[in-house]
């Protein structure tokens, strides 16, 4: 008990710098982001503020926007989740397999994306996708190979304009999953692709028969980390569509900004942001209960 | 739990700073009136001294902090001529100046103010004034000595931006409206010498254009926004409120407002519209220009002067400013846009703030500004001084100024414009009629006019 009290008073000063700093950056702000979304809040001048109770909430269930805005934030993981992880295995096992070279360069063509800044793609992409035949995608769909009939404009349709958000992001996340599968594919013993083949298995079962299913804890992390990922979305909504064409593209994090930082209407950002953290609670909280329980042993 | 912690992070960083922050600050100096904010001071001085012009009596060394967010010729000009005639008038102050972005610039100066690092003093889009009053972000200027002279010499319409709950809350600093400019080639090519001076005549014209030459536009309204889109809807006989900025319905869905919107949707479908109306590219400027290697398309946009004042003489031959065509009411109604002074209310030098606020809008520094970038003085003198009258491209704007109408004063402005846009795009996208595109935008904006 005695070397217990020690040991504990021995790494106390490494555990404190951390419990404060959780404290302060993530305790403190929950609170008081629940604290607030309960008032009618002024952000420059608290104490003139009003409690309002539920109102800001009522308000928010009674807004056909916050509808579009989760309709599409839903969507955007519906739609990138899958995207991001189908596409960043496949990179994933292309770059694994034994016949290809320059691994290391594709490795890091694949990774650029993700360490580039999300200004800069987001600008770039809203570049490529402008309007008019002088937008490259136009160009490239309409007079290199004629796809289209006419130029589209990508930026002014509410699925389109989706569409590009969504691609950005697909684009942008392969390069995380397949780091994160390659990283696993090292460890699983080649022992058993070899009794596989001997076998008489050959490439897409060995993949389904074996690789997944070792892959699994793996797939588990990627996809929560995706799904919050997809939840947290908002640069490329910020700068990309600015939520048009008529608020039809809204995420729920970009329609909560505009509240709160163009309207200054904090109450009512803060109310929906608490919402959102629920949602995004309840549908991850199942998952990270199993989390890391299942090892595989080889 | 990191997936729940994270977003909360991000989210309320930003807020936990502001909250931090703003409750320290308020229990500080911001809450306690200025020294030359009271009552006595301001009759002594009115009338007795010239304010302006002679530096107080106690000489006291100070450094404002100057925000603005002029272009970077307007800011060479406050960096080389007028910020030394300040030097030179008061030796004593120093004026400390930062060009901020203009993008996100209302988070950026509503986290300085949380974070009690705001400037002295700031310019600021006029629209911007009643938030930010309501806000309790700036102090309210009409106890400074001079006040009621300053608001004298100033034009009604730019000071009254400054107005909010009773008190200014700044002094106005510049306007500006938007006229018609045209480019000559197009406008023959239409068949015209003249500008228009009807709507229907510029309709005219356009169908004239399209049917020489599909590809070219004879109107070009910038966006469906409640700044590019007002002067037309206005021009041809759409008003937002009451005059009094206390209602909207009756007044935005008016049938006059529906026919005025119902025009422009016309003049849509019949592909008289450039595509900037709904986003489309290229821009306005470059629609009206040509870009490299490709000719001029825009036979008219709608602009401030800062189009004639950034391009100098890369235009002065090719385009013509003029009044916007008029309407049902024999007159163009544009919008008034411009910029004012305020003091926040944790200045740390408030009264050397005041005294740069006087000294910019004196009639001197005023006339300087409107010859070197088309700024139009709120000045009134400043205004009818013979040396503006040398620019080509500003008696049109100063024209326009006298029937142009101001956006509505309100806290809630975002909101209003917002809900505007809505309905404006609506309509024009056919996914609603312009009645009952009108009638919703106008039960919404009843609801932030009555807060």
């Amino acid at each position: 008990m005695r070397r217990a009290i020690r040991q504990y008073v021995q790494v106390a000063p490494y555990l404190t710098l951390g419990v404060l700093l959780t404290a302060v950056f993530v305790l403190y702000p929950l609170v008081k982001g629940i604290y607030i979304s309960f008032f009618e809040y002024k952000v420059l001048a608290p104490e003139l503020s009003l409690f309002v109770g539920f109102d800001n909430y009522a308000r928010a269930l009674q807004d056909p926007k916050v509808l579009i805005a989760l309709r599409n934030t839903v969507l955007f993981a519906l739609v990138t989740v899958p995207g991001q992880w189908l596409l960043g295995v496949i990179v994933a096992m292309m770059v694994n397999l034994r016949t290809i070279r320059f691994k290391l360069f594709f490795r890091f063509v694949y990774y650029l994306p993700v360490i580039s800044s999300w200004i800069v793609v987001s600008y770039l992409f809203k570049y490529l996708f402008s309007d008019s035949a002088s937008g490259m995608v136009n160009y490239l769909l309409v007079e290199l190979i004629p796809v289209l009939p006419a130029p589209v404009n990508w930026l002014q349709q509410t699925w389109t304009a989706n569409l590009v958000v969504w691609v950005v992001s697909i684009w942008k996340g392969i390069g995380w999953v397949m780091i994160m599968y390659l990283a696993a594919l090292q460890s699983v013993p080649k022992s058993l692709y070899e009794a596989a083949s001997i076998d008489g298995a050959k490439g897409v079962r060995t993949f389904i028969h074996i690789t997944l299913p070792l892959m699994k804890p793996m797939t588990t992390y990627v996809l929560i980390n995706l799904i919050i990922g997809s939840f947290q979305a908002f640069i490329q909504v910020f700068l990309i569509t600015e939520g048009g064409p008529m608020d039809s593209t809204h995420l729920l994090s970009t329609y909560m900004f505009r509240h709160a930082f163009q309207f200054f209407d904090f109450g009512y950002a803060s109310a929906i942001s608490v919402m959102m953290g629920l949602m995004i609670f309840v549908l991850t909280y199942s998952q990270q209960r199993t989390f890391g329980k299942d090892r595989i042993e080889y | 739990m990191k997936a729940r912690t994270s977003w909360m992070t991000k989210s309320s960083a930003a807020l936990l700073v502001a909250v931090m922050l703003g409750t320290a600050c308020s229990s500080g100096p911001a809450n306690t009136p200025p020294p030359a904010n009271t009552g006595g001071e301001q009759g002594t001085n009115t009338g007795t001294n010239k304010g302006a012009e002679t530096p107080p009596p106690e000489i006291k060394e100070a450094t404002i902090e100057f925000w603005h967010a002029y272009g970077e010729g307007e800011e060479k000009v406050l960096l080389e001529e007028v910020l030394p005639k300040f030097k030179e008038q008061y030796p004593h102050l120093t004026v400390n100046p930062t060009r901020m972005p203009t993008e996100n610039l209302e988070q950026q100066v509503i986290t300085a103010v949380a974070g009690n690092v705001a400037p002295d003093i700031m310019r600021m889009d006029n629209t911007w004034i009643p938030k930010f009053a309501r806000e309790q972000a700036l102090q309210p200027v009409d106890g400074f000595p001079d006040f009621a002279a300053l608001k004298d010499a100033s034009f009604e319409a730019p000071m009254s931006t400054n107005y909010y709950d009773g008190q200014y809350y700044g002094v106005p600093l510049d306007t500006n409206t938007k006229i018609a400019i045209y480019n000559k080639e197009l406008l023959a090519e239409a068949g015209a010498t003249e500008p228009p001076q009807t709507m229907e005549e510029l309709a005219e014209l356009a169908r004239a254009l399209k049917q020489k030459d599909p590809g070219k536009f004879g109107i070009t309204i910038g966006g469906v926004d409640a700044w590019n889109m007002p002067p037309w809807f206005w021009s041809l006989g759409g008003r937002i409120t009451d005059d009094e900025y206390t209602k909207a319905s009756g007044y935005l869905n008016s049938p006059e407002s529906v026919q005025a919107l119902e025009t422009i949707i016309g003049w849509h479908e019949e592909g008289l519209l450039a595509p900037p109306i709904l986003a489309g590219q290229p821009g306005t400027w470059e629609g009206l220009r040509g870009e490299e290697g490709t000719p001029a398309t825009y036979m008219m946009i709608n602009d401030g002067p800062w189009f004639f004042s950034i391009l100098g003489d890369a235009v002065a031959e090719t385009m013509i400013p003029a009044k916007m065509p008029s309407g049902p009411d024999g007159q163009s109604h544009s919008v008034i846009g411009g910029q004012n002074l305020v003091l926040f209310r944790g200045a740390k030098e408030p009264d050397a703030a005041w005294q740069f606020a006087q000294f910019m809008s004196s009639e001197e520094i005023q006339v300087l500004m409107a010859v070197k970038t088309g700024a139009i003085p709120t000045n009134r003198k400043a205004a009818q001084s013979e040396e503006l009258k040398a620019i080509p491209y500003l008696q049109a704007y100063v024209d326009e100024l006298e029937t142009a109408l101001a956006r509505t004063p309100s806290a809630e402005w975002d909101k209003i414009s917002q809900a505007f846009q809505a309905a404006f795009e609506a309509a024009l996208r056919g996914q609603a009629t312009p009645q009952d595109a009108l009638d919703a935008a106008a039960a919404e904006i009843d609801g932030y006019l009555s807060r």
